[in-house]
């Protein structure tokens, strides 16, 4: 008889542990997964930012877009939040340069996503043409200063579902003070 | 006692592999979904990648036919339709093969039957290339650029005549194709001089297996000279181009070398290891392409329209330079032997494509995907110098397997 009540309190307590680590392993997994699975959302959705934004300077830049067009806009279509949490935008656009000349030719676009609140960050990038330029509404109207190498330009935008891209291809002289201060550049910037 | 125990043991044992089974199962499913995420973003990596390479023209916009090395890599052709690529540039991804000459080893090109030397610089590496498109760690990339239409052009056994057969890409016969073709051909006036360059077209209709006749009537029936026969063939909106020759490259009298706006004509046998050789006379042409009725004709001003690397006195033009404006077309150069003892020498014409376009060309750049575990292949149709062609890139990753975990 007491073995059976040995018996039977061993047998209790290995369940009782077994389902404790079951809990602790399966939350410690679902953990895992999301924050795995929030990472490539997130990564997703800078790709799609990163494509979105190529797509709208190729199109922008080529020879095919009537000469009087003075800006595009592209709504993003993004969400107000990424897996229930806020998050922001940063673009960087890094000025690649010739050797010896030092003249620019290329441009590194990086879309940085960052959840706000919580642990969850991703980028993405596209190569884009050396007359790419980054504009930030809220800043200084001053001259685009492009400088090769590691320089880069930042644009942060806080997202809302209503941020969207604007397009400016200016040409040599402009009134419009987006294009004043980056003659024969394709400007884009975010906006809300 | 002891079958309650077993019992215990048993019990335990099937918790623990329960346990691990469902520990297990759920991470693959975790794996699994992850993984189609990340491949999901390496198909949108070479989506954006196959874009910039087609829609710009890379920096500076002409290095295609100044032969710089380019600091931003793009094949589309400057001010042009989207999805126009520059034939200057696709040329520059033909990988040229070295050629002992003499004792120096050239980098030489043959897409028509003419060896071509190039400059070193000419071809860009694709190494290189990886670089500045900003691939980085272990991704790599193939270009193929293929001619829509695949045109075949075979001589007859009656004289000036010749089949054309005109397939798909994928191989189906392009019925009632429009066949336009053109005999480029070197007509000897005087033994110590340089033979004209005569052309003579038609254009003909192909059958229900895309198989058209072409005959030019108007050309001497003697054709025991080395000729070209270019042709250009229309079918359901698309454009082909193909060629035949009855030069042997090893046969032919001079090399040809091509600079920026600038080609140099040198005798084979003043690089040979056997001098000497006797005198060559020649007439370098441009054709530039004038839409339906063919080519216009355009005298090259050269240094010389002789060379002679033999071993007398005076005898020292190994090679002559004409200079020209590169255009979409092709370089022809007329040439024949004089001399007491060549006056019975037949003139060949030496034919230039300054765009693999001009003759269909394909090109294949970039790294080998076979053995990669999972590739993005991507398609577009493109206008290479009027000329319809497919371009097709894979891009894949070499760090293993991405899905199942």
């Amino acid at each position: 008889m007491p073995d059976v009540v040995i018996g039977n309190v061993i047998l209790t307590a290995a369940l009782a542990i077994a389902l404790l680590l079951f809990v602790s392993a399966a939350s410690g997994l679902a953990t895992l997964y999301t924050i795995r699975i929030r990472n490539s959302l997130i990564t997703s959705e800078a790709s799609n930012v990163a494509q979105i934004i190529q797509q709208v300077y190729l199109v922008v830049n080529s020879s095919q877009l009537p000469s009087d067009t003075k800006f595009v806009v592209k709504t993003l279509g993004l969400p107000n939040a990424l897996d229930g949490y806020p998050y922001k935008i940063v673009l960087n656009a890094k000025y690649l340069c010739s050797f010896p000349s030092n003249k620019e030719t290329r441009v590194i676009l990086t879309v940085n996503i960052s959840l706000i609140g919580t642990i969850g960050y991703a980028s993405s990038n596209v190569i884009l043409g050396s007359n790419f330029a980054l504009y930030n509404f809220t800043g200084a109207n001053s001259p685009y200063t492009v400088k090769c190498g590691t320089n880069t330009h930042t644009v942060p935008v806080a997202v809302t579902s209503s941020v969207y891209l604007v397009v400016y291809k200016c040409p040599s002289s402009s009134s419009v003070p987006t294009c004043s201060a980056n003659p024969n550049r394709v400007v884009i910037s975010l906006a809300s | 006692m002891v079958s309650e125990m077993i019992d215990y043991v048993a019990a335990a044992v099937g918790i623990v592999l329960v346990f691990v089974a469902a520990v297990f199962f759920f991470n693959g499913m975790v794996t699994n979904g992850v993984a189609y995420a990340t491949i999901r973003n390496q198909a949108l990596q070479a989506q954006s990648l196959f874009d910039y390479i087609l829609l710009t023209t890379g920096s500076p916009a002409n290095w295609g036919t100044s032969y710089q090395t380019p600091s931003a890599f793009g094949l589309a052709a400057p001010y042009s339709q989207p999805y126009t690529l520059s034939a200057f540039s696709v040329n520059r991804l033909i990988k040229p093969f070295i050629q002992t000459i003499g004792n120096t080893n050239y980098y030489v090109e043959n897409t028509t039957g003419t060896l071509v030397i190039v400059p070193k610089n000419y071809y860009v590496n694709y190494t290189y290339v990886k670089q500045i498109l900003n691939i980085t760690g272990k991704f790599e990339f193939q270009i193929t650029i293929q001619p829509l239409l695949s045109v075949r052009v075979i001589p007859l056994n009656s004289p000036r005549s010749f089949n054309v057969l005109v397939n798909s890409y994928s191989g189906v016969p392009m019925e009632y194709a429009s066949v336009t073709g053109i005999l480029i051909f070197p007509q000897k006036t005087n033994p110590n001089s340089p033979s004209e360059i005569l052309t003579f077209s038609n254009t003909t209709s192909a059958n229900q297996q895309g198989s058209a006749k072409l005959v030019f009537s108007n050309a001497p029936t003697n054709m025991n000279v080395g000729y070209y026969v270019l042709v250009t063939v229309n079918a359901g909106g698309l454009t082909g181009k193909g060629y035949y020759t009855n030069i042997n490259p090893s046969q032919t009298l001079a090399y040809v070398a091509l600079y920026p706006n600038q080609v140099n004509i040198t005798q084979h046998c003043a690089v040979q290891n056997s001098p000497p050789c006797g005198v060559d006379v020649f007439n370098a042409t441009l054709l530039i392409p004038n839409g339906a009725s063919g080519y216009s004709l355009k005298q090259l001003v050269c240094s010389s329209n002789s060379i002679n690397a033999g071993q007398g006195q005076g005898n020292t033009k190994k090679y002559a330079t004409c200079n020209f404006q590169l255009i979409d077309g092709f370089i022809a150069i007329a040439i024949q032997q004089v001399g007491n003892s060549q006056i019975n020498s037949d003139p060949q014409i030496l034919l230039v494509p300054l765009g693999l376009n001009q003759v269909g060309g394909a090109v294949v750049y970039g790294a080998n995907p076979k053995g990669s575990v999972a590739a993005f292949t991507l398609s577009r149709v493109v206008q290479i110098g009027g000329v319809s062609y497919a371009v097709n890139v894979v891009y894949w990753s070499d760090y293993g397997p991405v899905y199942g975990g």
